[in-house]
């Protein structure tokens, strides 16, 4: 299974292939230059009537794209960088220490990704709104991604981590070094690729919310680009058009993300998965 | 302390009515599309200039995630103005006592809204919605294609209805579009014909939860609307589309009606605007009044709210013709006030404001008269009975449990 | 107990206590309590806006479970249920999918990695945008699929593909959907999988003459246990949680044919306004996702214990 170069008719085949599997993503660059008129007559799949850029430009004026956008970054980014550092703590304590709640706590961080999170909408609301006063802010959303982002975190980083050899720690521990020593200075290296794999699946999930900022935020000037790109909708009318246009927009971070650490990526799932 | 508050509302209560209070104003709009935000941003432009100290902030967000949200802030930490629709929707927060009345600011508007209007607005007696616009429903045809099937003229009653359908079918053309992935446009058909074959007062009776669904009313109901869905009325594709995706079907000539509300009239696209026309819903049984289905879009002030005379003064100034006037040269749809004018020019208007003019009732819409469960169900229901009408009774009796236990 | 704690124990413990702090803290509140508190919300009948939260028996003559026997009683639940079997069953083809994209691009060349970002993209659009692609797909009328079938003359003219529109039919265009960006992180799980394999057990088959089907089947898909059990799970925790997309392309219908246990759940909680029922579906929903889970934690800790 060593790979090899291969012949001119495996592009051929490969690059149909991948055509075919990225044409939905194409059909929405398409649409994203349409007008609506055209395709309210039903015509999706032909070569736009005329060439536009009307939409994009719409999506940034119309729906306030630009300030969206910085609150999505605003969100994201700490929101990413506080689940790596608390999930690999957890996940070296769970992989590597003598801790005898080891088992339950893993159920347990699993047990929060089963239940349908649509039904903790109202409960997260009061949660914020009457006991920790912090509705209607974006470290209010913020605080609510990073807990609700530890259970499939560090259940992620326990089985990174317990690749690592018992021998190299154990040797550490020996030599007087300290557990976050240890932690610190030895696993967060080691897992530098696993933490890349995971940070760029936690970015695409928290840049792509919805749901939750729309229950804890209320003012328009601090809603993330999802808010934006949902306002592009209207109650009766869809406006395709400008949804396609604003949805190429809002994908660009995350994909500037995947091409930036996907060395990274493979990497580090290859660890844990072939350990 | 009691009294000092008490003081303080009535003061509150002089200035609203005098000028300028100064302070803040939080909108929270469910209308996000880009046509109602120009809409509403126009007006608002023209009351930031009559009230130059107040400082407004407006919240905007579509519609579906809209209902969602107003269930976290209604209660708790609502804004100074929000939009909702009329009828029983609106009902269920009046009862939780989380709006405000505004029989004070409708004082001043006598002679300005129909019964019809106030009718859906008030409960208990007290007014507590301001309307801003309604729009109404019927068909829109194409002209071209009755034509080329041979229908002369465009059906008044049932009867012509059907003959016009089966003349299309036969020339290959669906005779009416409709989409039903979103359940809503069924509903419609449900509107219409039970208020053509039973009358509005059982129509209004039966949606607000005390009449019968399994009753020989109903079942008469459906068995009229069967007799279009034999004839292959509808296309076999509706549950697969949208609204807006059967819209489609007429622009391109594949359908021949449809029946929507005015909104479409916006979207029809150039290259058939000159085939496209209107005509109301026909007439079923004669010795029935004509009702009309026109949907009311509506501002209120949560209970709650912070600057409820901020709030007033902006309910006073959407009550107002030249406002709504203004607000609804750009929506497209009809204002309620009716001393605003219209553009006579637009014939779905003109011929909007005359048929809710003649009607015997307005009713608001399947789903804003009905409780939301009931609604669900029976739309639901609706959209499996244009599949299967064989199962009426059974379709009827699960509306019917529902009503049961939702109004027991 | 603690006292018969060896000293590195003990002070184990105390570091993992002291890591696991502010996880706990913040798990424990957005996490934990709000779990609970639905749990209670199922044995009420809140309409999530009243203040007043009182258990459904509270008046002496209702059961606590009322919400659950009209559960019981619901055909849309069992409906619903049956369609999340179907999820399980199906939606899980797109592993195998993901693994034949993962051989096919596990290629050295520099094109196969800007190939292989593009095989990922469907993972970074958010699941609404996706549903709305994949509605205009399988649209009858004006679908990409009903133009293709015509072109080939499956479909003949006047016909329609009414996949979307039957009863029967819509999940399958659902889960085809779904699967998309479902195979693209599987897609990702073997990726790695592969770049880890064990070259001289492989080289040393390929010496022994085995036929390439052999190869992959006796040696490579052992080799890749490890990451079919991350697919196998992330799989079913999706099936079992899906909803957005079933929201965006069919809303459940026709008539709730194509609806799931999350999105009626959805629907009774904030369309009905009947967040008591609402809980009680998820309830259930729980009950057996942690049925399933719990199956599949005992196994893959009992390996890893064999191993070490």
């Amino acid at each position: 299974m060593e790979p090899k170069r291969r012949g001119l008719l495996y592009w051929i085949v490969a690059t149909l292939l991948l055509l075919l599997w990225i044409s939905p993503i194409l059909a929405s660059l398409l649409t994203s230059v349409k007008t609506l008129e055209e395709l309210n007559e039903g015509y999706y799949w032909t070569l736009p009537r005329t060439f536009s850029l009307q939409n994009y430009v719409e999506a940034f004026t119309v729906g306030k794209f630009s300030t969206y956008f910085l609150n999505s970054l605003i969100i994201t980014a700490p929101t990413v960088v506080a689940v790596l550092f608390f999930s690999s703590l957890n996940g070296y304590v769970l992989a590597k220490l003598r801790f005898k709640w080891n088992n339950k706590l893993l159920l347990v961080f699993l047990g929060g990704m089963l239940l349908p999170f649509q039904i903790l909408l109202i409960p997260v609301f009061y949660l914020s709104n009457q006991f920790l006063h912090t509705y209607d802010t974006r470290f209010g959303v913020i605080l609510f991604h990073i807990a609700f982002q530890l259970g499939f975190a560090s259940f992620f980083m326990r089985n990174f981590i317990k690749t690592i050899p018992d021998g190299i720690i154990e040797a550490a521990r020996i030599d007087g070094c300290s557990e976050w020593r240890i932690y610190s200075t030895m696993v967060i290296p080691l897992m530098r690729p696993a933490l890349a794999a995971l940070a760029t699946l936690l970015f695409t999930w928290i840049w792509n919310d919805y749901l939750w900022s729309l229950i804890l935020i209320q003012t328009d000037q601090i809603k993330p680009i999802t808010a934006g790109l949902q306002n592009l909708k209207g109650q009766w009318i869809a406006s395709y058009h400008l949804q396609s246009a604003g949805a190429v927009i809002a994908a660009i971070p995350p994909v500037l993300i995947f091409a930036l650490l996907q060395k990274h990526f493979i990497r580090g799932l290859t660890m844990g998965a072939g350990k | 302390m009691k009294v000092l508050s008490l003081i303080g509302i009535a003061l509150a209560g002089i200035t609203s009515t005098a000028l300028a209070a100064g302070g803040e104003l939080i909108i929270n709009s469910m209308h996000s599309d880009p046509t109602s935000k120009k809409a509403f941003e126009t007006i608002l432009g023209d009351f930031k200039k009559e009230h130059a100290d107040i400082k407004v902030t407006v919240n905007t967000i579509d519609h579906e995630s809209y209902k969602v949200q107003i269930r976290t802030w209604l209660p708790n930490n609502p804004p100074d103005v929000a939009t909702w629709f009329a009828g029983n929707r609106a009902k269920f927060f009046v009862e939780k006592k989380l709006v405000e009345p505004l029989d004070d600011v409708f004082s001043t508007t006598t002679g300005q809204f129909s019964e019809g209007a106030m009718a859906a607005i008030s409960f208990n007696g007290k007014k507590y919605l301001m309307p801003t616009n309604y729009y109404h429903w019927g068909f829109y045809y194409r002209k071209d294609l009755f034509q080329k099937a041979g229908v002369a003229a465009p059906p008044k009653t049932w009867d012509e209805l059907i003959a016009a359908a089966q003349k299309l079918r036969a020339a290959g053309i669906i005779p009416i579009a409709i989409g039903t992935k979103q359940a809503w446009p069924s509903a419609a058909w449900f509107d219409f014909i039970n208020m053509r074959v039973n009358g509005y007062p059982f129509h209004m009776n039966l949606l607000s939860g005390k009449g019968n669904y399994s009753s020989p009313e109903v079942k008469k109901t459906m068995a009229t609307w069967a007799q279009l869905v034999k004839v292959g009325g509808f296309p076999e594709t509706a549950p697969a589309m949208t609204w807006q995706e059967a819209s489609a079907l007429l622009w391109q000539g594949k359908a021949a009606m449809y029946l929507m509300g005015n909104f479409i009239s916006s979207e029809i696209p150039s290259s058939v605007k000159a085939q496209v026309e209107f005509f109301p819903f026909p007439i079923i049984d004669p010795k029935i009044p004509t009702a009309q289905v026109a949907p009311t879009d509506v501002y209120f002030i949560p209970a709650k709210a912070k600057n409820k005379a901020n709030a007033k003064l902006f309910m006073t100034f959407l009550a107002r013709a030249d406002v709504q006037q203004k607000y609804n040269e750009v929506t497209g749809l009809l204002p309620v006030n009716n001393k605003a004018k219209i553009d006579v020019t637009n014939t779905f208007l003109k011929s909007g404001q005359q048929i809710l003019g003649q009607a015997s009732g307005l009713s608001q819409f399947f789903d804003r008269d009905a409780e939301p469960e009931v609604a669900k169900v029976g739309m639901d229901g609706f959209v499996e009975f244009m599949r299967y009408p064989e199962r009426t009774d059974a379709i009827l009796s699960r509306i019917e449990n529902t009503r049961k236990r939702v109004h027991r | 107990m603690v006292g018969s704690l060896s000293f590195m124990q003990k002070r184990d413990h105390k570091t993992a206590w002291r890591f696991l702090a502010p996880s706990l803290i913040l798990y424990g509140l957005y996490v934990i309590f709000p779990i609970f508190f639905s749990l209670y919300l199922s044995i009420t009948q809140w309409d999530g806006v009243s203040a007043a939260v009182t258990p459904l028996c509270l008046d002496g003559e209702t059961s606590c479970f009322q919400n659950f026997i009209d559960l019981w009683n619901d055909d849309v639940f069992w409906m619903s249920l049956k369609n999340n079997i179907a999820w399980l069953l199906f939606f899980s083809l797109s592993a195998p999918l993901g693994l034949a994209l993962a051989l096919l691009f596990h290629v050295k060349a520099k094109a196969a990695n800007f190939y292989k970002s593009l095989l990922f993209m469907p993972m970074v659009f958010s699941l609404v945008v996706v549903g709305t692609i994949w509605s205009w797909f399988l649209q009858p009328e004006f679908g990409l699929v009903e133009f293709l079938l015509k072109g080939i003359g499956l479909l003949k003219e006047g016909e329609n593909f009414t996949l979307m529109a039957s009863d029967r039919w819509a999940t399958a265009g659902l889960i085809a959907a779904a699967s998309w960006p479902h195979a693209a992180y599987c897609m990702v799980l073997y990726l790695a999988g592969l770049s880890n394999l064990q070259k001289n057990v492989i080289e040393a088959a390929e010496i022994e003459g085995v036929s390439r089907w052999q190869l992959l089947w006796y040696i490579v898909l052992p080799m890749l246990r490890p990451a079919t059990v991350i697919v196998v799970i992330v799989t079913m925790i999706g099936a079992l949680r899906a909803f957005d997309l079933i929201s965006i392309m069919t809303a459940g219908g026709p008539a709730n044919s194509s609806n799931v246990l999350a999105l009626y759940m959805y629907q009774q909680t904030f369309e009905n306004f009947r967040y008591g029922y609402g809980a009680a579906i998820s309830v259930v929903l729980f009950a057996i996702s942690l049925l399933l889970i719990l199956l599949y934690l005992r196994q893959t800790l009992k390996d890893e214990t064999g191993r070490s």
